[in-house]
């Protein structure tokens, strides 16, 4: 792609952290009203890269270019002034006030006085969502909202800010269908709008169907750029990874249901209810199992983990453990009853952002390393944490380092790590693979299947209905507040689960 | 757990050599360097064993309250009324050492009760009932100060016993004793918060509360025992204060606060909670000694104490913040 073309360039952005390269040497090209997708595992420097691009790290080498301006030391207001628009994962909106005041939020029309002229910004807010389609009163505080339709409204509170080019960072990770359709939707009328879009998603169908040109990067180093003719799946993931990955093995097996005899029911629950959410819900989990709950946003999902771990206290019905009654737990006791729980938000409820690897991973075993006055035991700790380190293969520059500065996925093995270590039997792992990529995800599916094997009862909640078919040996429907068994199991495709979930 | 690890990548990323790391605070310590030669030049005096006396006495007592403020910040809370519990307490145990008849071990555990109990409150209000920490100090402060001048009637109370002056009198081979016990307090500060686990925990809560929740750390009880302990830091600063002074008057510790928690921040721990040392905040008591003899030495007028002291906790505080830019990375 010759320079005059191209609407924001990088040229050998380089950026490094103590004792690893995070990106090296990356060269980008992003043309006019072009849709370009970013793949790469976790950990390859895709968040560098945003971060880089967005001003937030200063590089080390390399500059970025928009429009033929070369931009030494991006900073996020300039890039945002030059119309590059960031909509993060984590999203970046503001709660607590109305669509039409986080959509104007920069540019709220005046009226010839000075003042907010707010009924010429609830005609414009109020067309915006006409145009998408999303039937909405502009006065509705975002906390109502669902996760799913708040990220749509900072995709188009960005957009209707004079973007250029607009970076989606694994979007799709909260929608449903239909909103990421109409998200696809927008990405397509904002590219007939001469508007280019950075896609980066680890879904690889969503990649392929609708990016023009798709970019693979893996250990801070560009693999490769594509023009999206003829590309499969498999050679995308073969550029990903490295090496040949039948994405069918991180897939259930259909043929192996579960041959061994069931073991003893570790967790059931027992017509729970919980407010407006769900009403008379039952399951049962045993050990050696792996029991998928699959929902999609806003299903209760999350509120199903917070109480089978003693966060929530149901009303109505009860929570037995091992065969035992639980009348009142709490977390504490969940612990002590051998429920290790990974939850959906690490950043909000799961890892200590400025301590070390090694403490994160040991904070559930604290009791066993405490020696005489109170001390830890610091040479046992560090094997132990090693150890654990190894067999999930969490990659760390040292045990010391603080724990943010690792890639997402890493942190969700740490996290799932400092339960094994305190050897739960009973693991309750809330989308554990949420913006997580390919590679890891696979090894995530590993990591479940072996500690089935070694009879720990495991239940999954997640809102993707591929994970949920690869791995669950039981799968249960969340749908409009009842929990409902997925009957024929064996045999399902994605195609069949997707449809059970969204039909009637 | 029997996973194979799968293949690493080696030798494919180069790695950066890791460079020689300068403890953070060097810069702190080339400041306290330069001030002693600047106040040094000014005023001679400054170099005087009773002078340096002085200052290592002063920092004494910010450096005892500075332990339990360190653990209540790293929490991401605060503690304004350090002041008042200092004073309630040490009035207290004062009217009580006006009766030489009354054994010292006495008004000793008196103030450490009302101590820990002052800060229990604190804990209370703000781990359970889940009243911010600043409103809930503010307003112990208030209550601290007012039942100092109901109890007291702005009377002071003096001569104690000999035995209890030792505390803040005495001297072992030449060195206050006061040293010694501040030096005691806080080594088991240090040792409390770098080698437990109540101090790994307390590192947690300050990281992140909800997910110390989760794995199963009583956060309640940790929050309630670090302002419990900075009440009875509090109780025993106070007594060493009287016991120097020979004297408890109402206005004992005016402005405490201001100092400990400058010391605090200058020091470097974050006022955000998380991350913090103890050592840290003993260089930030350094810093606020030098600066207060620094101040009376160059015959700057008390007047200017309390403006002064607010003008250097505001920059103490923006220095933070910058530094905290530098480290977001």
């Amino acid at each position: 792609m010759r320079d005059e073309d191209c609407i924001l360039e990088t040229q050998d952005l380089s950026k490094s952290f103590p004792g690893v390269y995070a990106l090296s040497g990356f060269d980008f090209q992003l043309g006019y009203g072009e849709i370009h997708g970013l793949l790469g595992e976790n950990g390859a420097g895709k968040s560098t890269f945003i971060k880089l691009l967005n001003g937030l790290y200063a590089p080390d080498r390399g500059s970025v270019i928009v429009q033929n301006e070369r931009i030494d030391r991006p900073d996020p207001i300039l890039v945002n002034q030059k119309g590059i628009k960031f909509v993060h994962q984590d999203l970046s909106v503001f709660p607590y006030l109305s669509i039409l005041e986080n959509v104007c939020m920069n540019n709220y029309p005046r009226t010839r006085l000075g003042t907010i002229n707010w009924k010429k910004g609830r005609e414009h807010v109020s067309a915006l969502l006409r145009d998408f389609r999303l039937d909405i009163d502009p006065d509705t505080k975002l906390t109502e909202l669902s996760i799913g339709q708040k990220q749509l409204i900072e995709i188009i509170s960005n957009v209707s800010q004079n973007a250029r080019v607009v970076v989606l960072d694994e979007p799709t990770a909260s929608l449903g269908d239909s909103e990421k359709n109409k998200l696809f939707e927008v990405m397509r009328s904002l590219k007939a709008s001469g508007i280019s879009v950075i896609f980066i998603s680890h879904i690889l169908e969503e990649v392929l169907s609708i990016c023009d040109r798709i970019t693979v990067i893996r250990d801070g180093r560009k693999v490769g750029t594509y023009d999206n003719r003829d590309l499969t799946k498999e050679f995308l993931i073969e550029k990903i990874v490295g090496e040949r990955i039948d994405e069918e093995t991180g897939q259930r097996s259909t043929e192996n249901a579960q041959g061994h005899p069931e073991g003893e029911v570790a967790l059931e629950l027992s017509e729970v209810t919980y407010k407006h959410l769900f009403q008379g819900i039952s399951l049962k989990v045993r050990f050696g199992q792996v029991v998928g709950i699959l929902g999609l946003l806003g299903s209760g999902k999350t509120e199903i983990a917070n109480l089978c771990f003693g966060l929530y206290r149901p009303p109505h019905g009860h929570i037995e453990i091992r065969g035992e009654r639980v009348n009142r737990m709490t977390p504490l006791q969940a612990i002590r009853s051998g429920i290790g729980y990974v939850t959906e938000d690490r950043h909000r409820s799961g890892i200590f952002r400025f301590l070390s690897v090694t403490r994160n991973c040991s904070i559930c075993i604290l009791e066993s390393l405490r020696g005489a006055l109170g001390i830890v035991n610091r040479p046992h700790e560090s094997r132990l944490v090693s150890g654990t380190v190894d067999s999930l293969d969490i990659r760390i520059a040292s045990p010391a380092q603080e724990i943010r500065q690792l890639s997402g996925g890493n942190q969700q093995k740490v996290l799932l790590g400092r339960w094994l270590l305190a050897d739960q039997k009973i693991l309750i792992l809330d989308e554990p693979t949420k913006g997580v990529d390919v590679g890891a995800r696979n090894e995530f599916y590993r990591i479940l299947r072996t500690l089935k094997e070694e009879q720990r009862a495991i239940l999954v909640l997640t809102s993707d209905h591929r994970e949920a078919l690869a791995i669950s040996d039981r799968l249960f429907l969340l749908k409009s507040g009842r929990l409902v068994e997925y009957e024929g199991l064996r045999g399902a495709t994605p195609r069949d689960v997707l449809s059970r979930l969204t039909g009637d | 757990m029997n996973i194979t690890p799968r293949q690493r990548q080696e030798g494919s990323l180069e790695r950066p050599s890791a460079r020689f790391k300068l403890p953070e605070s060097w810069i702190l310590i080339v400041v306290i360097i330069v001030m002693c030669l600047i106040i040094g030049i000014a005023e001679p005096v400054f170099f005087s064993f009773e002078n340096i006396i002085n200052i290592i006495i002063s920092i004494s007592v910010i450096s005892i309250v500075g332990v339990g403020m360190t653990m209540v910040i790293l929490t991401g809370g605060i503690d304004v009324s350090v002041g008042g519990i200092l004073a309630l307490s040490a009035t207290i145990a004062g009217s009580i050492l006006q009766n030489k008849a009354i054994p010292i071990a006495v008004p000793i555990i008196v103030a450490l009760v009302v101590g820990i109990a002052a800060g229990a409150f604190n804990g209370f209000c703000t781990a359970v009932l889940r009243i911010p920490a600043l409103i809930v100090t503010l307003a112990m402060l208030s209550i601290t100060r007012g039942l100092v001048l109901i109890y007291t009637r702005a009377q002071a109370s003096y001569g104690f016993a000999k035995a209890f002056l030792v505390l803040g009198q005495g001297r072992i081979l030449g060195i206050p004793n006061v040293v010694y016990l501040t030096v005691v307090f806080v080594a088991v500060g240090i040792f409390i918060l770098n080698m437990t686990t109540f101090g790994r925990k307390i590192y947690a809560v300050g990281n992140n509360q909800t997910a110390s929740r989760i794995v199963g750390i009583r956060v309640k009880a940790i929050l309630i025992s670090i302002y419990a302990i900075t009440g009875a830091l509090c109780a025993i600063a106070g007594l060493t204060t009287i016991s120097r002074m020979n004297a408890a008057a109402a206005i004992l510790a005016e402005g405490l606060e201001f100092q400990v928690i400058t010391a605090v921040v200058i020091g470097g721990t974050s006022i955000l909670g998380g991350r913090g040392s103890i050592g840290k905040t003993i260089i930030g008591a350094v810093i606020v000694g030098l600066i207060l003899n620094g101040l009376q030495l160059l015959g700057v007028s008390i007047y200017y104490n309390q403006f002064l002291s607010g003008v250097i906790l505001l920059v103490a505080v923006m220095l933070d913040m910058l530094r905290q830019r530098k480290t977001r990375e």
